[in-house]
């Protein structure tokens, strides 16, 4: 195994650009915001005034970020080692929370399906084509959002 | 740039997917190179499953011509980033001669952005890596009597089993339909009825890959048996759970027919579950709620599909079996791309189809665990089971054909392609089968 790793030490992996281009746009973004979702999203006829969608997914629950937990938040969705580039899970997508990135206009929000079918949805405000993500196992993204939600309130 | 991710990702596919960690079976490859000192070698790569396979290698040497046999075993893994795949090569042992020097063995390193592999014999030292002359796979028409004479002796038994496969032996030649006397292949009809999630877009792309592997591979064992052959596709924006009951209802096998049943999709458990075999998502958007109009017991099929009355019936499910968090309704019921060669040994193909009766049920994971897929080659439960299948009606196998090692095989091999020595970011999958299969009388 060694000489594997002498061989492909030369072969940079395309780290994050391995991702998208929206990654640019998360990196930069100047707003994160955390929703608990549902699970399905809702078709847009469907939808109702008393209620807020991200993305078509209902928002259960706005989940308050500090500027610290943004950040862990940022730095988790670019993380190519949180994706599997290969491989799928044949699990149907549950959607549990909602991560939407804003910069100015451009907004970018990516769905996230828990464990065991850990698996995220990038949808573009733009309307181009969303992009679906495998989640690997001990991915350090739900372990982020986890941390946040599970903190004691302050009263 | 994005380009050239591009061009990388699908280089990483394209080379997993003739040679990674879903390895087709029983194919056969040619890989050229030359050493330091000038040697050119010519190796034939046989390959059986991702974890057997050989390779003979020729070469000249020492005013003679030799030919070595080296064992093979393959390790996929990800370093820095990066897939990386490699064949360890073991065992070496001369078919020919052995003259006076012996022969290391080559490991064969793929690496994502290189078409042709690379080669050692000492895998602590780079110097001593070798860039291959050229690699490919073999088509019927590349191999003939003389090709395999370069690397087998005329009574090998793998030789003459590669020249009944590629049809050099005459006396093997049968005129279609095969009139064999113990068994009767008139009036029988092999029923294949695929459900397939080529839509949803997580899995669509391998689902639709893993639709094409099997309608060619039992379109061409029932062409081969001289059996008539009906298939039934439910797919696109039709793979609904009406089209599956539907399908289902209009069904009627005769009774020497066979049903096979093959569902390719997303599946779960509800959390108040019971029974072992997972439910099958019959959703083609995210935007249809899962509910009892969409989920459907494979158990449920299974018992329909037995109740038809066909003499052999088989129903495989490759999907997950993970617990979602809802309860069931109320009112709920019940890794090379392959090519199919068409290589088979009939005898075994009838073994297997034609004088057997039964059901086989199964899955390919245990309840909790999900299973796995990958675009550019299936599912790996799927792909297994072609795997499997192929090995089991191989000229090159010499024992009876018999679904119980298929079908252990086909889990052992799906197994083995989720563990983490082959896919570095998959949990492992476990398949369950229920197996009532016996001889026809």
């Amino acid at each position: 195994m060694c000489l594997l790793s002498v061989v492909l030490l030369g072969n940079k992996s395309c780290s994050s650009k391995a991702l998208g281009d929206f990654v640019n746009l998360l990196k930069t973004s100047d707003k994160v915001e955390l929703f608990a979702v549902d699970a399905f999203p809702t078709a847009a006829q469907e939808q109702t005034l008393d209620a807020t969608y991200v993305a078509d997914y209902k928002v259960l629950e706005f989940i308050p970020t500090d500027p610290v937990e943004a950040t862990s938040l940022t730095l988790a969705a670019v993380e190519v080692k949180n994706f599997d580039l290969i491989n799928v899970k044949n699990c149907p997508f549950m959607a549990k929370y909602a991560l939407r990135f804003s910069k100015g206009k451009d907004r970018v929000t990516m769905v996230i399906s828990s464990a065991p079918c850990g698996k995220a949805r990038m949808i573009f405000a733009s309307g181009a084509k969303e992009r679906n993500l495998e989640l690997t196992p001990e991915n350090s993204l739900e372990a982020a959002i986890q941390k946040i939600v599970s903190k004691p309130l302050i009263k | 740039m994005r380009q050239q991710c591009l061009t990388r990702a699908l280089t990483i596919l394209a080379v997993l997917c003739f040679a990674a960690h879903l390895l087709p079976a029983q194919d056969l490859f040619e890989i050229k190179f030359t050493d330091k000192a000038n040697v050119k070698y010519k190796g034939l790569l046989v390959i059986f499953n991702d974890s057997k396979m050989y390779m003979r290698v020729a070469y000249n040497a020492e005013n003679m011509y030799k030919v070595v046999n080296v064992d093979y075993k393959s390790e996929h893994g990800k370093t820095d980033g990066s897939e990386y795949l490699v064949l360890l090569g073991s065992n070496p042992k001369f078919i020919t001669a052995a003259g006076q020097y012996g022969y290391n063995p080559d490991h064969i390193i793929f690496l994502e952005n290189q078409e042709k592999p690379y080669l050692t014999d000492n895998p602590d030292d780079t110097s001593k890596l070798l860039h291959a002359d050229s690699f490919k796979a073999l088509t019927k028409q590349e191999i003939n009597d003389a090709y395999l004479r370069e690397f087998y002796s005329s009574t090998e038994s793998d030789y003459l089993a590669l020249r009944k496969m590629f049809g050099m032996d005459l006396s093997t030649l049968k005129l279609k339909p095969n009139v064999n006397t113990n068994t009767n292949t008139a009036g029988t009809t092999m029923h294949l009825i695929i459900a397939a999630n080529t839509n949803i877009g997580d899995i669509g792309m391998s689902c639709t890959r893993d639709q094409s592997s099997l309608t060619a591979e039992f379109k061409g064992i029932a062409s081969s048996l001289g059996i008539s052959y009906k298939q039934y596709l439910i797919n696109g924006d039709n793979f609904t759970k009406a089209a599956v009951q539907n399908t289902l209802n209009g069904l009627y096998p005769g009774t020497n027919d066979i049903v096979i049943f093959v569902y390719r999709g997303h599946g779960f458990r509800w959390n108040d579950q019971q029974g072992a075999w997972p439910q099958l998502d019959m959703r083609s958007s995210p935007y249809t709620r899962i509910g009892d109009n969409t989920a459907l017991d494979l158990d449920y099929v299974f018992k329909t599909i037995k109740g038809k009355g066909g003499r052999l019936n088989i129903v495989l499910g490759d999907c997950c079996n993970s617990t979602i968090d809802m309860p069931s309704p109320l009112t709920g019921s019940e890794f090379l791309a392959m090519q199919a060669n068409n290589n088979y040994n009939d005898d075994k193909l009838r073994a297997l189809f034609m004088n057997t009766k039964g059901n086989l049920l199964a899955t390919a994971a245990s309840p909790g665990e999900v299973s796995w897929a990958n675009n550019a080659n299936g599912g790996f439960f799927t792909v297994s089971f072609l795997q499997s299948l192929r090995e089991e009606i191989s000229y090159l196998r010499d024992d009876a054909a018999d679904w119980r090692d298929l079908i252990n095989n086909t889990v052992t091999g799906a197994r083995r392609k989720s563990s983490t020595g082959v896919c570095s970011n998959c949990t492992l999958q476990n398949g369950i089968y229920h197996y009532d299969v016996t001889p026809k009388n």
